[in-house]
């Protein structure tokens, strides 16, 4: 695979990939493309199946509930006052 | 005295120590479902530290019947492997230590071949339960897809994710799967499944003409005898043409790293899992440093694959084709299951390989290997691995898939099965 394509690739999945990694992803993604090209003979179909047992709306009850203690999920998290600390937006 | 004897009278004595009174029988669960008091890292980095504050609902049910949970198991990085061998922890097969468990819930099987009456919880979206059960030569019951509420299990494949069962004795299929299954509010998928019914016979099987054409030697020799064996169960076996299978493997491919794409998105360093980074760095590149940081290459890889599946013109000619293909192949299997109960292939093309030969695979070669296993899952279809052979002392599996919401019928299968062929215990290494 092109490096300049991949580069765009791995920058939309957010990843960064290291020279090494970049060889080794090349080779994998063009191996991966010789598979998926078998899909090149398939015969055409009209319908998509996004879900295959198929889904219905289920509404829940509309009674509130809790669920999880918040305590306990903050427990679990790196916290500056109660907040949950991330990086600059601007 | 075997060592399968001895090491398992060595785990009794263990838990017998470790045990409160009111202990029930032993499960474990994958390191993807989430129970309370235990990490649930999916066997990735990203998500080290990680306890869930809740139990999978899986995991409530077992409890409220009594059993009792004693351990999560290893599994591939979010699932991505037919080896466990892109987890933290690499199992061996208690068959041959120098052997892969299978994967990605390998494990779970292992546990399961090792323990006396042990559950194992393993997960699936592409032959993660049929693998690891065949190679580990136990029954590995993947159940419809909504069967067993999703609540609680950490899925990167959305649209064909399962909680299974896995264990040496089909009795315990039969006690199992219907205390995990069932509707429940938290997995909306779940709310439409019918009332499980068991009981129902086998008294017809499909095989697709040709399955066998480059499956090993010896699996082969162990399909072609466990047909005979069917064949001897009363069962009418038939060979059919199911030609869209051979694009399930490249359809579902392209399916399931579009949806990990997305379903990954969640891990970036902040609300769940490892939290650590440089956080005076811009928004994005914090993201990005973690990210490449903490995944593994195989997460590495499907994320970028799917961002490549999902783009530009790739849409059309990737995405879009594999959700058709998707309709061709459900389609196949419903006809061939409007009037026969199962479809039987081997469960994998070989007995399980050594971690050398592993090493030497590309991200392709292990795919494939999932070639019989992924067809099944991928359609949302139940399957069942049962053990049907041994070739140098490893175990060989034969897969059976039912129509959806049919699991009764691979259950009673299982018990029929375990009266006609000899199961071996692993002689495990102490």
């Amino acid at each position: 695979m092109d490096t300049d394509m991949l580069k765009r690739a791995a920058g939309a999945a957010r990843i960064e990939l290291t020279d090494e990694e970049r060889v080794g992803f090349s080779e994998d993604i063009d191996k991966i493309f010789d598979l998926l090209n078998a899909l090149n003979d398939a015969p055409s179909c009209n319908s998509l199946c996004f879900d295959p047992v198929g889904v219905s709306d289920a509404l829940r009850d509309d009674v509130p509930v809790v669920d999880d203690n918040v305590g306990h999920i903050l427990r679990n998290m790196s916290t500056y006052n109660g907040f949950v600390r991330g990086p600059k937006i601007v | 005295m075997t060592r399968h004897r001895i090491i398992n009278e060595r785990y009794r004595m263990f838990s017998e120590t470790a045990a409160r009174p009111d202990d029930g029988p032993e499960f474990s669960v994958s390191d993807d479902i989430a129970a309370m008091g235990f990490q649930a890292a999916a066997g990735s980095r990203v998500l080290e530290g990680y306890r869930p504050v809740f139990d999978a609902t899986a995991v409530s049910r077992l409890k409220a019947v009594g059993r009792s949970l004693v351990g999560k198991t290893n599994m591939d990085e979010f699932g991505f492997g037919m080896f466990t061998t892109t987890g933290p922890e690499v199992p061996r097969n208690p068959f041959d230590i120098r052997r892969s468990c299978g994967g990605s819930s390998g494990g779970a099987a292992c546990a399961a071949a090792v323990l006396d009456d042990h559950v194992a919880l393993g997960t699936s979206a592409g032959g993660s339960i049929t693998s690891p059960a065949a190679f580990c030569g136990i029954f590995g019951l993947t159940p419809t897809h909504g069967r067993v509420s999703r609540y609680g299990q950490i899925d990167s494949v959305s649209s064909m994710g399962s909680i299974g069962v896995l264990a040496s004795k089909s009795s315990m299929l039969r006690e199992c799967l219907p205390v995990i299954s069932g509707k429940d509010r938290m997995d909306p998928v779940s709310t439409v499944q019918p009332v499980l019914k068991l009981g129902k016979k086998l008294r017809s099987a499909a095989v697709p003409k040709g399955i066998t054409d480059g499956v090993g030697k010896d699996v082969r020799k162990a399909f072609d005898d466990s047909l005979d064996v069917l064949r001897g169960m009363s069962v009418d076996v038939e060979y059919v043409d199911m030609p869209s299978l051979r694009y399930a493997l490249p359809a579902h491919y392209i399916l399931s790293v579009t949806e990990t794409a997305t379903n990954l998105v969640t891990y970036c360093g902040m609300r769940v899992g490892k939290q650590d980074g440089d956080l005076s760095l811009p928004f994005n590149d914090y993201f990005v440093s973690f990210r490449s940081r903490y995944f593994g290459r195989e997460a590495k890889l499907r994320s970028i694959m799917g961002a490549l599946m999902t783009s530009g013109e790739n849409r059309n000619a990737f995405y879009l084709r594999s959700l058709g293909i998707r309709q061709l192949l459900l389609e196949d299997h419903k006809d061939v299951l409007r009037t026969h109960d199962v479809i039987v292939t081997p469960s994998m093309p070989s007995v399980a390989p050594n971690f050398s030969d592993i090493e030497g695979m590309s991200s392709v070669d292990r795919y494939v290997t999932g070639r019989f296993a992924v067809p099944p899952v991928f359609c949302g279809l139940p399957c069942l691995s049962v053990p049907c052979g041994y070739s140098g002392g490893m175990p060989a599996g034969m897969q059976l898939t039912s129509d959806h919401w049919d699991e009764g019928v691979l259950i009673s299968a299982a018990e029929e099965w375990e009266k006609m062929f000899p199961m071996k215990r692993p002689e495990v290494s102490v």
